[in-house]
Parts: structure tokens; C-alpha cells; sequence
């Protein structure tokens, strides 16, 4: 049920946009305005909520740590796994952020048997690198339709991209990745039986936009062309804040657009913030400097407890019955 | 040719198929788990389930040495008896093997007149099941060995001054025959009392 | 002949593997897996809200009148409070790599026991209350409403979760389900939700310095006691102090080592240690509690059991504090005491008296772990050791929880236990150090009621346990907590009976060569050390 709405909400998108693409004042609409509606509520929307989690103090030093921790010198800590230092810290979440370290770490027991990839956990760490990567690549790539001249480090990109020469226009690399990992993504979600029993539509819903995205990006390079000249005018015209609509520029754009345009928009209010959220996680973040640095808490309250003086009182004559030491006799 | 060919012969599926009869016995989702993954450790039920029941299936058409036999139904029951199973449901899964045989094997029990051997077979496994029972009842009864000698740790329980009951059980033992009615102790042992 | 009734129709009767969604399935509480709710008065004794009496199976559990109002009220201030919690309950994109990382899922095959789930209990709450998407959307935005039934199954849950954070190693954002438990419980709290078994320790430990509610000079006769059993098993008469004003450092353990098997052969290890190395040093029977049930109520209260041992350092004027065996008990002593308390200016940057050595990884807080202290000694050889006499022993470490995934406590106990012991063999990696499993009854669930529930939750532990045992003839499971002590034991005697369960420093003093000894045939526990038997008795065994 939740994999039907997901898929139904994402194909009435493609219909809308279909549609729209058909009048040129739906045109305007569709390639102009709610392209910067999209791109506005984007940009505010992710940095309010980064913000809102900025706003909650971090009262506690709760780093998970992972290795051996700095004690003794003559005992190798974990640098990396369990840092006591800033560029440990640093270390740690680049390894997370750009290797999925954590994710990985699932694939250790593994090893012995003599595969590196096997069973579902390892899966969704291949699956994850995989897609975030093209997506990475693809969205770099695409800056290329934003700016006239082209500079050069995004054409170098682009070479790189699609050095694999399979067709004209070659395939990109990172078309491939992108769908590749989605489809890995998708399929562990729709046949583990466990983790489809946690997914809601929020989980289907972006994997299924994400891919018809791709798809329409991949449709329209290879099966239905659009007029790349018009997209190129439109796309700088909207990035340099002077938009005008070229004619003819094809269907297949406005249903690529407008499905950017809510992922855009949907971002912020989703679990796709995962990706402003994994900087601020406060056990990935804080280094383990507990007992060597005081850690202060904003709302800190001194604690009302059971002060020894009244402890004596009540024990007094037990305790000196026992020899145990009181203050007052 | 015999039951007991058969059953050789169709070890694996039989194995299987009872494992997955096994497995289903738990919510949907985590049965699939238990089957898929088989890493000793990351995984311990599946991997116990299915080394116990390869080597009971084998223990069955071949020796059916009992001793045996509850040492492999212990490793599964023992789980089960502590799971949200309720005793009809711990020890089902023996009863399973009935269903899986019958299924597998009925045109060929038919066809090569087995009928008198099916019925060796079923009361081998009735007598397993029993055997079952057992395992599950002494599980059951260590939950609550282990409940009680909890319950009798607990400090609440104790009157002042005293320390751990089971403890002081014991040392009062030891010194009761070594130095007999030394006040402390037996202090200790009447205000438990 | 009549209807046949087959094996999956019996079970049918009571197990109905779940079609729908997890939210449709509503909560069944079953005996053995929750422990018994609190009594009124021990809520009352700490001034904690809504003190009432209640038992879980009741239907009504006496929330207050404004019992939603509350709890979205404060769901809504902690979300302000707690940079940790408001992102997780944002940012889990439900990929599921902790689900089969908890020891509960492992070990009862519920799905609601997937660290995932356990949050997204909140987490549904969280988006149907909280958030204008899932107040207009509801369902389709993964958000449900608070009801008592709802309130009854994240009850249930918040207290099969031991907060041991091995989800949270595996998570892709750190999201640690310990983190949601423990705001979870702190939620509950807000009504006298608890169970007794919590609470009960938390108001002796108020009242009297420790869980056990142990007096003054009952805490002193317990060890006392103990002296009289060292005095008889290994020759020698020691004379700790307690409350003594100007020692030089202050030594405080987990009353459950004072008090119950095998927790208090620990104790007599701690007893011995400090007499063979001369320590200047004393007990409290004031700060007489190491641990902190406290934590498992709320922050708050952990902060204010907490606070006795700062307050206890500072009025006998010692220079640092040095800290037994406990896994719960280091997670606050680590990662909150340094912020729950201001610096004691009296307390000075722990050095080893014997060793010189500088803790400079505690020079802040001035709080040492006894294995980090026994370690040191051992390498500077300080210590005379025959560790043959544990060669009966076969053992392996079991990594406790939070000394291994709040704080890194990994290779001072290892170096520790071969130094003391010549056979050690390591259970499986995915099982120890940092992947460690829960012994499956922390944070407060080692009661007696929730047999089961505990059993479950060790089995992954006891699976490993019983690899080696299996493997290499390993008897003993050591480990540096004391409710590893306790639980370990009844989970070993349930799943693998021939493993013994001991503290380090139990196997350090039966090691210990101390001045003046008798021929030590006996170990801490008044057994007979196979090999080590005296001529006479061997002598009669050979007749």
C-alpha cells in the first residue's frame, strides 16, 4: 500500500508536468517559476532546519567509540575509531561521510568466508556508496548547463564521466552508478522482509522520485532528444536572473524539471536531510576528551542530592557504634 | 524400496523444508532473517536452527541414539522455551516432520506399500517428541531455578546486617563444622530465619 | 474420525505472524518479559512526579488527567534540550542496518525489538504531534497519535532496550537508540512509570549512599566479612578504613560487589590488591555506590546520585578518586560526570603512588578505572605474581557495554588478564571490544520477574561464550562490571553451565603473591586450587 501511493505520487507528477508541458503559459510555469519556487523553498528550508538543530545545545559529550581509547601510553589507541583529538574527529566523520565507514564496518565478520560482498548488509553499503557518488557526479556535471563559457574543471568532470565510450552519446559513468545503487537500494527495501517491514512512504517515495528522475534524464539523452541549445538558454537565463522560455524545447525536459523541482522542495522536510544531519550527530562528532577536558552543559542546574552532613545525622550513633569516623560527636 | 532409502534420499529437501516449517513458526519478518543469514554469531538462532536440525535428521534415519537426540532438541528448545512460544508450540516442531514426510513422500509411500514403515517412523517420532517434552520442562524449570535463587539474592529480602543468602548458606556450612557455634554466624543464620 | 488438529494449527493459537504494518499491531505485555512497576513510596523518597500505585497488568495505569499535554510537552522541551535527539528523530532514513545488531531482536525474533523500530515507537509520535506534515498527513507521513495503548507499547519497549549503543556502532549517522531509550524512560518518568526494580535502588542509593540500602555499619560489616574470608583462605589480616579524612585517594565500587556472589570474590580482590601495594586510600560508606540507577530514570537523577562522589572526595580531602569494576557506572563517571558536577579545586591530577605515573586521560575529571590503574602497576612491575595458580582456569574477557562503546576500555583489562592468567582465548571478533554483546539484562533489567525477556537477551552473548568453551575448554567468562557479575551468571547457568563468571581482579588477587600468605591451596572463593592441594589431603586421595 505505502509502495502504491509512493509510485502513484510520483507518476501524477510526471502526468501534471506532461501535461503542463503541452501549454506555453504552463511552460512559464513549469520552467520558470516553480523552478525558483523549488530552488527557494530548498535553500531556505535546509538552512532552517540545520539551524533548528544548531539551536538544541549539546549538553552531553556522548561520542560512540569505537576502538581503544587514549590511556596509558604504552596502549595504541584508536585514532580514527575513538578520537581524542579535532583531526581525529575529522578523520572519523570523512571516513564516515565519504566511505560510509559505519555501514561497513557490517561487512567484517564476513570477510573469513572469503567474500567481500555477501549477505544484505554489505548490499546497503554498496548500494549507498554507489548512489551517492552518482548522484554527487551527476548533479556536479549538470553545473555545466548553468554557466556559458564551461569551466574547465566541470568539463574535466564530464570526460572523466563518460570516458567509458559505450554509445553516442556515450553513457556517463555516473548514470549508471546512480541507477545502479538506486536499484540495489530499492530491491533490498522491497525483498528483506525486515527492512521492508520498517519502510514508510517516506522511504519509497524518494527512492521512486530519484529514479524517474534518472530515467528521465537518461530518456531524454538517448530516446527523446530535446533541443539542448534552448535547454542551455533557459537553464543560464535562470541562473543569471534574466529568464526567458525558447520554444520547442520538448516534453521530456518539463517532466525531468518539475520532478527536480519537488525533490527540491521535499528535501528539507524529509529524512533526506540525513545529509546536514550526519555533520551535527553528536556521538559521531565529539571527540572522547571526557576525563581530560570538562565538557559544559548550557542548562546546567546544580543537583539537589543527599548532603553528607544529613546522611551523618541519621546514622550518627550507628556509625559510631560501627568505628566508622563522624564529623560532629 | 524402504522408507529409510527414501528418507536418505530426499535428506535435503526434508531438511529444508523443516527448518522453514521451523522458521515460519516466528512473526513473518524475522523468519526470513533466521533463514537467510549464517553467520554463527551474528545470527545465532538461524545458525543454531539449522546445525541442530541437519544433525537431528541424520540422527533420526540413522542411529536415533537418544542421549544424542535431546542434546540436538535442547540446543533448539532451550531457545524456544525462553521465546514467546507457548509449550504445545515449543515442542511442535518435532510433529512438523510427520507433515513434511507425508507431503514429500505420500505417492511413493503408496506406490512401494511403506504404509507399515510410515507408521515405525511416526512412532519414532511421537517417542522424540516426548523426549522434547522432557528438554522443555527442564528448560522451563532452570528459568525458574534461576528465578528463585534471584529472588532469594535480593536485598530486599534480607534483615539487616546480613549479606547474600546464598553465600551465607554456604559459609554457614563450612564453618558450622569447623567452628561449630561461633556466635556471628549462627547470629546470622536465626535472623535470615 | 474426527478434525485433525496439526502442529501449525496449536500454534496458530498463539502466534499470528504479522501481516500488517507494526503500527497496527497493537501491544500484547506478557509475563516474564517486564519487570513489576514501581511502588509509590520509593518515587516519593526522591520527589520524582506523580508517585502512584499501579502494576503493569492493570488496564488503567493512572496517568494523570493531563497526561498527553505532559508528555508532548516534554517531548517538545527535550527535543530543545538535546541536539542528539532532535536529529535523530529527523534523520534515520530506515535502512535498517542496526535491525539485527540488538541482542533482543536476536534473541526473541520480535520485530519491535529492531533498534529502529524501538526509536520509530517515538519517532511515529514525534511526526503525528509534532510536525505540521504528519498533523495533515498522518499515516502517509509515518506519523500516528498518542494514545494510552501507544504509551503502554513504547513503555514496554523503552524497557527492553539495556541502552548498550551496539546499534549505534553499525548506524551511517551515530543514531544511538540508547539516547532515545533514556529520553524515553525520562518521558515515563513524568508519570511514575517505572519499574521497581529501578526505582528502589535509586531511593536506597538517595538515602543511604548505595542500591542495596545498606546502613553505614552493615556496609562496613559486609566487608568485613570478607576480610574474615581472606584472612581464611589466604593467611593474611587487612585493615581497610572507611571514612577516613587525608587519605590520599577514595575508592568507590558498585555495592553489588559488597554484597552478592561472585561479585564480592571482586571485592576481595580490590581488598587485597591495595594491601599488597601499600595504597593509602579509603572506602565511603556515604559514596558507597559506584553505579547510578539513577540513569536509568533521568539525567536529572543520574546527576543527583551522582553528585555524592565529588561532594564525599572533597570532604575527606583526598587527591583523586579511583573507580572499581561497573559498566553503567563508567558510562557516567566517563561521559557526564565531568559536565553533571563543578571541579572540585581540592582534587588534584591523578598520579600513581606506587608508579609516579600521570593519568593525563583523567587529568580533568581525577577519576581512574581500576583496570587503567592495575594495568600501570603490572607493566611497571609492581606487582609479585604467580599467575599460574589460575592455569585450571580457560578464560576469555567479556566486554562490558559502555567501558567499550562509551569510553574505550579495551586492551587495559586484556593486558591485565594475561598477565595474571596463562590461558586466554578471545571469543569471536564480531562479539568483543567494540561489537561487544549486552550481557543482556543493563540499564536496570537484571531484575528477577523478566527471567525470560534476560535469558533472550544473552543469548548472542552466550552463543559466543559457548564457541570457545566448546573450541578451547574455556570455564571462566571475565569481564569489569558488576551486573555483567550477576547476569552473566544466570545466563551462563541457563545457556552454557560449565562457564564460571569472574571479576579481573578476582583472577589479579588469586595471581598475587602477598607478603605473609599461606600456601594459598585455596582460592578467593575457599575452593580447593586443583594441583595445588596440600601433601596431607593428596595423600589421602591417593589411598
Amino acid at each position: 500500500m505505502d509502495i502504491i501511493i509512493s509510485l502513484g505520487a510520483v507518476l501524477a507528477i510526471i502526468v501534471v508536468a506532461l501535461v503542463g508541458a503541452q501549454a506555453t503559459g504552463l511552460q512559464y510555469l513549469l520552467g520558470i517559476i516553480i523552478p525558483y519556487a523549488a530552488f527557494a523553498v530548498f535553500l531556505v528550508g535546509f538552512v532552517k532546519r540545520v539551524l533548528d538543530w544548531a539551536r538544541s545545545p549539546v549538553p552531553f559529550r556522548i561520542p560512540t567509540t569505537a576502538g581503544q581509547e587514549v590511556s596509558l601510553p604504552w596502549i595504541k589507541s584508536a585514532k580514527l575509531d575513538n578520537p581524542s583529538t579535532t583531526s581525529g574527529v575529522i578523520a572519523r566523520m570523512a571516513l564516515e561521510i565519504f566511505a560510509f565507514r559505519s555501514l561497513f564496518r557490517n561487512t567484517k565478520a564476513e570477510w573469513r568466508s572469503g567474500f567481500l560482498i555477501q549477505g544484505p548488509a554489505k548490499w546497503l553499503w554498496l548500494g549507498a556508496l554507489l548512489f551517492h557518488y552518482g548522484f554527487l557526479v551527476t548533479a556536479v556535471r549538470h553545473l555545466r548547463l548553468f554557466v556559458d563559457p564551461i569551466p574547465a574543471w566541470i568539463n574535466g568532470i564530464d570526460m572523466i564521466d563518460g570516458m567509458l565510450q559505450i554509445g553516442a552519446p556515450p553513457v556517463y559513468i555516473s548514470d549508471l552508478l546512480l541507477i545502479g545503487g538506486l536499484a540495489i537500494l530499492l530491491v533490498r527495501r522491497l525483498a528483506l522482509p525486515k527492512v521492508r517491514y520498517i519502510s514508510l512512504p517516506a522511504d519509497y517515495f524518494p527512492l521512486f522520485l530519484i529514479l524517474a528522475i534518472g530515467i528521465t534524464g537518461l530518456l531524454m539523452r538517448f530516446f527523446f532528444r530535446v533541443d539542448i541549445v534552448g535547454v542551455k538558454t533557459l537553464v543560464v537565463g535562470l541562473a543569471s536572473f534574466r529568464p526567458t522560455l525558447p520554444d520547442g524545447i520538448g516534453a521530456m525536459f518539463f517532466i525531468h524539471v518539475l520532478l527536480v523541482c519537488t525533490l527540491l522542495a521535499y528535501f528539507p522536510f524529509s529524512k533526506l536531510m540525513h545529509m546536514g544531519g550526519v555533520f551535527l550527530s553528536p556521538t559521531r562528532n565529539l571527540a572522547n576528551t571526557n576525563r581530560m577536558k570538562r565538557h559544559i552543559n548550557p542548562w546546567w542546574k546544580p543537583p539537589k542530592f543527599h548532603p553528607y552532613e544529613e546522611y551523618e545525622d541519621e546514622f550518627r550513633e550507628l556509625m559510631k557504634e560501627a568505628g566508622i569516623p563522624v564529623e560532629r560527636e | 524400496m524402504k522408507l529409510s532409502s527414501l528418507l536418505e534420499q530426499h535428506r535435503e529437501h526434508i531438511k529444508d523444508e523443516w527448518i522453514r516449517r521451523i522458521a515460519n513458526t516466528y512473526p513473518l519478518k524475522t523468519a526470513r532473517f533466521l533463514r537467510e543469514k549464517h553467520d554463527e554469531f551474528a545470527n545465532p538462532v538461524g545458525s543454531t536452527l539449522e546445525k541442530a536440525i541437519t544433525s537431528l535428521f541424520s540422527e533420526i534415519i540413522n542411529e536415533c541414539d537418544p542421549d544424542r537426540i535431546a542434546g540436538l532438541l535442547d540446543d533448539i528448545i532451550r531457545i524456544r522455551a525462553v521465546q514467546d512460544f507457548s509449550p504445545s508450540a515449543a515442542v511442535a516442531i518435532v510433529f512438523m516432520i510427520k507433515d513434511i514426510v507425508r507431503d514429500r513422500l505420500a505417492g511413493e509411500i503408496k506406490k512401494g506399500d511403506l504404509t507399515e514403515e510410515l507408521f515405525t517412523f511416526e512412532s519414532t517420532v511421537d517417542r522424540i517428541a516426548l523426549l522434547a517434552f522432557d528438554v522443555y520442562m527442564k528448560c522451563r524449570e532452570k528459568v525458574w531455578e534461576i528465578k528463585m535463587n534471584d529472588v532469594m539474592q535480593r536485598p530486599f529480602m534480607l534483615m539487616e546486617g546480613a549479606m547474600c543468602t546464598s553465600y551465607m548458606l554456604r559459609r554457614g556450612n563450612m564453618h558450622l563444622e569447623k567452628i561449630g557455634n561461633d556466635d556471628e554466624f549462627t547470629d546470622i543464620r536465626r535472623s535470615n530465619n | 474420525m474426527a478434525k485433525q488438529l496439526t502442529p501449525q494449527e496449536t500454534m496458530r493459537i498463539d502466534l499470528n505472524p504479522p501481516k500488517e504494518g507494526w503500527m497496527d499491531i497493537p501491544v500484547k505485555i506478557k509475563e516474564g518479559i517486564y519487570s513489576y512497576a514501581t511502588k509509590p513510596e520509593k518515587v516519593e523518597d526522591v520527589g520524582m512526579p506523580n508517585p502512584h500505585k499501579w502494576a503493569v497488568t492493570d488496564e488503567d495505569w493512572g496517568l494523570p488527567e493531563n497526561w498527553k499535554e505532559v508528555f508532548l510537552e516534554g517531548f517538545r522541551e527535550r527535543l530543545e534540550k538535546h541536539r542528539s535527539f532532535k536529529i535523530f528523530m529527523d534523520i534515520c532514513v530506515r535502512c535498517g542496518a542496526c535491525a539485527d545488531k540488538c541482542h533482543f531482536f536476536l534473541g526473541s525474533g520480535d520485530p519491535k525489538n529492531m533498534p529502529v523500530v524501538r526509536a520509530e515507537l517515538l519517532r511515529s509520535i514525534y511526526r503525528g504531534e509534532l510536525t505540521t506534515a504528519g498533523r495533515i498527513l498522518g499515516r502517509l507521513a509515518g506519523g500516528r497519535k498518542l494514545t494510552r495503548q501507544v504509551l503502554k507499547e513504547i513503555w514496554y519497549y523503552m524497557f527492553q532496550c539495556t541502552e548498550c549503543r551496539r546499534c549505534s556502532l553499525f548506524c551511517p549517522y551515530g543514531i544511538d537508540t540508547a539516547e532515545v531509550t533514556i529520553i524515553g524512560r525520562e518521558l515515563l518518568n513524568l508519570f511514575g512509570l517505572n519499574i521497581n526494580w529501578i526505582q528502589e535502588p535509586v531511593s536506597n542509593c538517595y538515602k543511604f549512599g548505595n542500591h542495596l540500602g545498606l546502613q553505614p555499619h552493615t556496609f562496613k560489616q559486609n566487608i568485613e566479612f570478607m576480610l574474615m574470608d581472606i584472612e581464611e583462605f589466604v593467611g593474611i589480616k587487612i585493615e581497610p578504613t572507611f571514612n577516613r579524612k587525608g587519605a590520599e585517594i577514595l575508592f568507590i565500587t558498585p555495592s553489588g560487589d559488597v554484597f552478592a556472589e561472585p561479585g564480592i570474590y571482586t571485592l576481595m580482590g580490590y581488598l587485597m590488591l591495595f594491601e599488597h601495594i601499600g595504597l593509602d586510600y579509603t572506602w565511603s560508606t556515604y559514596a558507597s555506590e559506584g553505579g547510578n540507577f539513577g540513569f536509568f530514570t533521568s539525567l536529572e537523577m543520574a546527576q543527583r546520585l551522582n553528585a555524592k562522589m565529588y561532594h564525599e572526595a572533597k570532604r575527606l580531602g583526598v587527591k583523586w578518586i579511583l573507580g572499581g569494576e561497573c559498566g553503567h557506572m563508567w558510562r557516567v563517571v566517563h561521559q557526564y560526570m565531568n559536565t553533571f558536577n563543578e571541579p572540585v579545586d581540592s582534587l588534584e591530577e591523578p598520579v600513581s603512588p606506587i608508579t609516579g605515573t600521570k593519568f593525563e586521560n583523567a587529568k580533568s575529571l581525577k577519576m581512574v578505572h581500576i583496570s587503567e590503574f592495575t594495568a600501570d602497576l603490572i607493566k611497571h612491575g609492581k606487582l609479585k605474581l604467580e599467575p599460574s595458580r589460575n592455569d585450571h582456569l580457560k578464560v576469555t574477557f567479556h566486554d562490558s557495554c559502555n567501558p567499550s562503546r562509551a569510553m574505550g576500555l579495551l586492551d587495559e583489562p586484556r593486558y591485565v588478564l594475561k598477565n595474571v592468567c596463562n590461558n586466554f582465548y578471545e571469543m569471536p571478533e564480531n562479539t568483543i571490544r567494540e561489537q561487544t554483546f549486552c550481557c543482556g539484562s543493563g540499564s536496570g533489567l537484571n531484575a528477577g520477574e523478566n527471567m525470560e525477556l534476560r535469558m533472550r537477551g544473552g543469548l548472542p552473548r552466550a552463543n559466543a561464550v559457548k564457541y570457545v568453551s566448546e573450541k578451547h575448554g574455556v570455564n571462566v567468562l571475565a569481564n569489569v562490571c558488576a551486573i555483567d557479575r550477576a547476569t552473566l551468571s544466570a545466563s551462563m547457568e541457563y545457556w552454557c553451565p560449565d562457564v564460571a563468571v569472574a571479576g579481573v581482579s578476582e583472577l589479579v588477587a588469586n595471581a598475587l603473591i602477598m607478603e605473609g600468605e599461606n600456601d594459598r591451596s585455596l582460592n578467593l572463593r575457599g575452593e580447593e586450587i586443583p594441583g595445588r592441594g596440600t601433601q596431607d589431603e593428596e595423600a589421602q586421595e591417593d589411598v
